[in-house]
């Protein structure tokens, strides 16, 4: 196992966004996370190295084992060797993550562990994220490329120090749809070639079908369901999961409106008792006001935190 | 690049014509005229004398004669005559300059190597109490009026204590010293004036610096850099702060016309013969080429400022190109 995750609780201030996480990536596996905006994965990715602003910010309790290692307990000089060297990120906006005033080779420089004949590792990372064009282009600032491009310098970044982890958070959203396909076919080669270990955080569910292994999906801080992506994109067992796939718009159906999920995701400030999905659920019975449920097993490798699992699926 | 230049460059010349009009105008309006200390308080001099001294001047011509007289011997580089004391203006002007510009530019830099770094560590450390004390601290430099601080620490420091000189820049005794006394002897001279000149200009720039650190330090690069696994240094110092100074090289340009007002206030408390000096003087006796001249060389020094600030940020921001 390379990355565990075990029962992760963050909290903003006094609102706790990230209610108890568990999660587990295989080497050379994609895990991916899916959930609305503002559901705490984005938080949940950036965990794993806290990098989450330690003002605003506080990881609560849980543990983050890297290779049987507990980052949590690093010290900051320990974290920083594994930042960018063990686990690497790259985010949603390639524009804004890039120093404006830097070039990208200066960019790319740093985080080369080998300080010898950069220049060549440089050529040789252009080569393989599809930066050809820029190769000897030394004065070149991210200014100057495109979306597509700098997301590709974003992702040279990421590889750069042949990563265990790299966490994808939203790496496509910020672009155009052709270029998303590009990057997406990039990000699968990249992983096929060097045996990438990925968590790919995204809400869109199409993206994350294509690329991960498996999926879990997040709702209100919790992961509501997960298994290997056959089994979620078959045989969900979450109303919020049906919920999802059933809005995802299809050709046949082009006429007709989205199927759309009621309703709006709770405040963290002031969830719902019980399943924190209650109001927004197809399926609901009084029962499910009484507790949160549990994640309970659905068959091997998928769970799902519903009272309602067996009748979810017989229908 | 340098069509750019050239284009701003014309610009300004027309701006600084419309500046020499409301000025000239103003000067003329305010109350008082250069003949009133030779006439109008002296009864023994009759009326005849009065109009003969006003037409010597040129002062009975209509003002926008004398404006155009006085413009076209301005593009020739010609100030005119001080009234004062019928010396020609420019030379009175080259004189004094050197001086109000060493002691200003000694407290820019001052104010640049005391002022940035106490708003990056105040931005680094936000909330702490190094930052609240900085910020009563370059607010009391901010607030107290320019010349009780000045008299406070002539007071203390120059009379109680005897430790500096303060007034003028040079010993009575200057032209005896050597060399090496010669600057030390100056040097003292600067000191008390330099640091009240500087202390007023803390706040501004420490408190910038402040809020465009903190501004920095919120941007997606920033939580990038450390991403990468750079060291805390690296990431405030090299990818935070390279961007936090940007706004502050506008800042410096902009600052000129501030420093070239605040020094008519220092020089005259400490006696200092700079520009600033020689301008109070001016107004006071109406002399009206000294007060053009002045304020000529004071306006195209701010807009030299201005068109520098705008140069030097495309210099130092890739992403901006002079267009």
């Amino acid at each position: 196992m390379l990355l565990q995750i075990k029962n992760l609780k963050v909290d903003y201030g006094n609102i706790e966004v990230v209610r108890g996480v568990d999660l587990y990536i295989n080497k050379g596996e994609c895990v991916g996370i899916i959930g609305e905006s503002g559901c705490g994965k984005t938080t949940v990715g950036l965990s794993i190295t806290k990098l989450i602003p330690e003002r605003k910010g506080n990881i609560s309790s849980g543990e983050i084992l890297l290779e049987d290692r507990d980052i949590l307990k690093l010290d900051p000089e320990e974290l920083r060797k594994i930042r960018g060297k063990k686990i690497s990120y790259v985010f949603q906006e390639p524009f804004s993550s890039l120093n404006p005033v830097f070039t990208i080779y200066e960019q790319i420089k740093e985080v080369l562990e080998d300080k010898k004949d950069t220049n060549s590792q440089i050529v040789e990372l252009f080569k393989s994220v599809g930066l050809e064009k820029i190769i000897g282009k030394k004065n070149i600032y991210p200014h100057e490329l495109s979306g597509g491009m700098q997301q590709r310098a974003m992702i040279a970044m990421a590889i750069a120090s042949n990563p265990s982890l790299v966490v994808l958070d939203e790496p496509t959203t910020a672009l155009d749809v052709t270029i998303q396909h590009q990057i997406l076919d990039l990000i699968a080669e990249l992983k096929n070639r060097m045996n990438l270990s990925i968590l790919f955080i995204s809400h869109d569910l199409r993206i994350v079908f294509s690329i991960a292994d498996k999926i879990g999906i997040m709702y209100a801080g919790k992961i509501v369901e997960y298994g290997p992506k056959e089994k979620i994109s078959s045989n969900p067992a979450h109303p919020y999961t049906i919920g999802l796939i059933d809005s995802i718009p299809s050709f046949e159906h082009r006429k007709k409106l989205f199927n759309a999920i009621g309703g709006r995701a709770p405040l963290f400030s002031d969830l719902p008792k019980g399943c924190k999905f209650y109001p927004r659920c197809r399926f609901r019975i009084d029962k499910c006001l009484e507790k949160e449920p549990e994640l309970e097993l659905v068959s091997d490798n998928h769970v799902s935190r519903c009272i309602r699992i067996a009748y979810i699926v017989s229908v | 690049m340098n069509k750019f230049i050239l284009k701003r460059i014309m610009g300004l010349i027309f701006l600084l014509f419309g500046i020499t009009v409301v000025t000239f105008i103003v000067i003329h309006i305010a109350p008082g005229k250069p003949t009133d200390l030779e006439a109008q308080f002296n009864p023994k001099v009759s009326m005849e004398a009065r109009e003969r001294i006003s037409h010597l001047y040129g002062l009975d011509k209509p003002l926008a004669i004398q404006y155009i007289e006085w413009l076209k011997r301005v593009v020739r580089l010609d100030f005119g005559i001080s009234f004062m004391d019928s010396r020609p203006v420019m030379q009175k002007i080259l004189e004094r300059i050197p001086i109000t510009l060493t002691i200003e530019l000694i407290s820019i830099v001052l104010i640049l190597l005391i002022g940035i770094p106490i708003g990056v560590i105040s931005a680094v450390k936000e909330g702490s109490f190094y930052d609240k004390f900085m910020t009563v601290f370059v607010f009391i430099g901010f607030a107290a009026p320019t010349f009780w601080l000045s008299l406070i620490l002539m007071d203390f420091i120059g009379v109680r204590w005897g430790l500096l000189p303060i007034s003028g820049i040079k010993s009575l005794e200057f032209e005896k010293f050597g060399f090496l006394e010669k600057a030390i002897d100056i040097s003292k001279h600067l000191v008390l004036p330099v640091l009240v000149s500087a202390f007023g200009g803390l706040a501004g720039i420490s408190r910038y610096m402040r809020s465009s650190m903190l501004n920095v330090l919120k941007q997606d690069y920033i939580r990038t850099a450390r991403a990468k696994g750079l060291t805390e240094k690296e990431v405030l110092y090299k990818h935070a702060l390279k961007n936090a100074l940007l706004p502050v090289v506008t800042i410096l340009g902009l600052s000129v016309p501030g420093l070239i007002g605040g020094s008519v206030i220092f020089e005259s408390i400490f006696s200092i013969p700079g520009m600033g000096r020689l301008f109070y003087e001016s107004v006071m006796a109406r002399d009206y080429p000294v007060i053009m001249g002045v304020l000529v060389i004071g306006a195209i020094l701010t807009l030299l400022g201005n068109l520098l600030a705008d140069i030097s940020y495309a210099a130092v921001d890739p992403r901006i190109k002079l267009e």
